[in-house]
């Protein structure tokens, strides 16, 4: 386990004082939240059983639960989308919390489940990860990385799992698209820019690059260029990237659409800046 | 079990003590209904639900006689899944036999797997087989019958109200049921549903045809679409007509676009309408509307209304 000293011994405390039966772990997805089960399965000296957040797993667990004669930790990962039927049936072993078995539920945001589970339930939140910890990680992992790709990841990566992404996609070919896609964003044709889409990932398996991720690293990039060439075009974007970086965090947003309005500003801020250019140059001839 | 098998075992004149019938056509279920009754020779009988007859299945009779309970959309049954098993075996009704109906049921639930061999499902008869039904009730030809089947969205309960209707037009009018088929067509006096609305009234806004957009709109309302939907084609269309209009000319247009032809046929049929500010203006109003609507700032039912005023009446000014 990398990093997260806070609350691994905020969590050591808590199982020297009795661990709580229903808790739940609160962090952005790949941040580790699932190691922090394992850890405190490990520490209770519990089966870790990764259950479904259909509601019929949740009954069948329940079930189970009351029947358990050793110790048994639940694990009901990214609960964010459970359905209110099952968060229903979730409020019963928080009412009567059954003797040897324990719940952890994993969340992004808090505000996703019921105020009566919030109220009921001991929440972790996960600490944010210094750039020390994601070097440590990437070199935990065996990741070969010279001095500039540890740049990109400090800057770019804010969890330990998306490391493991960025390292996939190969770090270099991933950032060297986005500074392509931000120098020529207002010269190609409409049709041009919306293929940026296409290279994304808007659901668990699509296969694509991580939106977060890309948008960070158009972030980043902005930022870089903008101490070389101080241009408001470089500010105009990281604001309008920061804009729709958060409302991606909408729950039900349309992230396709979302991107699409992404491309539409930043075509209107970098096009302006090619025809004033072209401009120009025409009058200079 | 199968339709034909359930046809089966009442030609021979087996009966099983639980039945459940499913699906949207229950106009047909209901002659299975009748069907099994006369095999008892009983009437149906028809309760609210299974608790309210449960204690009645148990008492003992006189007279010994064996009724046939129909009981429909009971959705406490669906979840009382200790009892289902007396039931599927007739241990609790004796004699008697329970049908159950159900318009919908999730095939993902418990009470599905549990009966899917009970399980009979009623689906919308195909034309072809409801021109049969018609020619047999007022013997209007299979073209006509096939057609009439077609109108009525087969669904056999408002195929036999058509029927009805055309032959008291038959007897007023004092002619053959061809020609009192043929003018209540001319005379709209058989109502044919709107196929299709949504396409249409994207059509039509891709289209700028102000009127015939509102008038499609208020057609969606009365079906009760998802304005989410509506939006979401909206956007899509929109999107495809901006991608083709500012691809260019050109052979590879399906390439650069990632579009198939008949959807750039369509967009290039559409994009005369619209300039690419127009378009990009469009899919930013949309857009917005949609997260709006996530974000709960603005209202489901207003939102086309917001999007139809903001789209197309830019083109007045």
């Amino acid at each position: 386990m990398i990093g997260q000293e806070r609350l691994l011994t905020r969590i050591d405390k808590m199982i020297e004082a009795g661990f709580p039966r229903f808790t739940i772990i609160c962090g952005n997805k790949q941040s580790g939240r699932k190691t922090i089960a394992r850890y405190i399965a490990k520490a209770l000296d519990a089966h870790l059983i990764n259950s479904d957040i259909k509601v019929d797993d949740v009954r069948e667990i329940i079930d189970l639960a009351y029947k358990q004669t050793e110790p048994i930790v639940y694990l009901l990962a990214d609960a964010d989308k459970m359905s209110p039927a099952a968060k229903n049936a979730l409020l019963k072993i928080t009412e009567e919390p059954p003797r040897k078995a324990y719940f952890i539920m994993t969340l992004q945001d808090i505000n996703n489940t019921l105020e009566t589970i919030k109220s009921r339930a001991v929440i972790l939140n996960i600490d944010p990860y210094t750039p020390n910890d994601l070097i440590q990680y990437a070199e935990l992992k065996g990741y070969n990385l010279n001095k500039e790709e540890e740049d990109i990841i400090i800057n770019i990566c804010t969890v330990p799992g998306e490391i493991d992404l960025i390292v996939r996609y190969n770090i270099l070919e991933f950032y060297n698209f986005i500074e392509t896609v931000i120098d020529n964003i207002g010269i190609v044709n409409g049709a041009n820019a919306f293929k940026i889409g296409q290279r994304l990932n808007y659901k668990e398996d699509d296969g694509g690059w991580d939106i977060g991720l890309f948008m960070r690293a158009v972030m980043y990039i902005c930022r870089k260029k903008m101490d070389i060439n101080p241009i408001s075009q470089y500010r105009d974007s990281i604001q309008i990237t920061s804009k729709y970086l958060s409302e991606l965090n909408i729950t039900g947003i349309n992230k396709a659409s979302t991107i699409d309005m992404w491309i539409l500003e930043m075509r209107g801020i970098w096009r302006n800046l090619y025809i004033k250019e072209k401009r120009d140059n025409s009058a200079i001839i | 079990m199968q339709l034909y098998e359930l046809k089966e075992q009442l030609l021979k004149k087996i009966l099983q003590p639980l039945y459940i019938f499913t699906g949207e056509e229950m106009a047909v279920a209901n002659i299975y209904i009748d069907k099994i009754a006369n095999i008892m020779n009983t009437k149906p009988i028809r309760a609210e639900s299974v608790a309210s007859i449960y204690g009645k299945l148990q008492n003992k009779s006189l007279m010994n006689k064996a009724n046939c309970y129909v009981i429909r959309d009971d959705k406490e049954y669906l979840s009382q899944d200790k009892v289902w098993d007396n039931l599927n075996n007739g241990i609790v009704q004796g004699d008697n036999i329970i049908i159950l109906l159900y318009t919908n049921i999730d095939k993902r639930s418990k009470f599905y797997k549990h009966h899917s061999e009970l399980l009979t499902e009623f689906n919308k008869l195909t034309p072809q087989v409801l021109a049969k039904y018609i020619k047999k009730e007022i013997g209007l030809d299979f073209k006509y019958g096939e057609q009439l089947a077609e109108l009525c969205n087969c669904d056999y309960s408002r195929i036999m109200l058509e029927c009805d209707k055309l032959k008291h037009l038959a007897a007023a009018r004092n002619c053959d049921i061809h020609i009192a088929y043929i003018s209540a067509i001319k005379e709209k006096l058989i109502y044919a549903e709107p196929k299709d609305v949504i396409f249409e009234f994207i059509d039509a806004v891709c289209k700028r045809e102000i009127k015939r957009s509102y008038k499609l709109y208020d057609e969606l309302k009365a079906i009760g679409e998802n304005p989410l939907a509506i939006i979401s084609l909206l956007y899509t269309n929109f999107k495809s007509i901006l991608l083709v209009q500012s691809a260019g000319e050109g052979v590879d247009i399906a390439k650069r676009t990632g579009l198939t032809p008949w959807q750039i046929k369509l967009a290039k049929e559409k994009g005369i309408h619209y300039s690419i500010s127009d378009l990009v203006r469009a899919i930013k109003i949309i857009r917005k509307t949609e997260k709006e609507i996530k974000t709960g700032n603005i209202e489901q039912d207003m939102a086309i209304d917001f999007i139809l005023v903001s789209i197309l009446f830019n083109y007045i000014q």
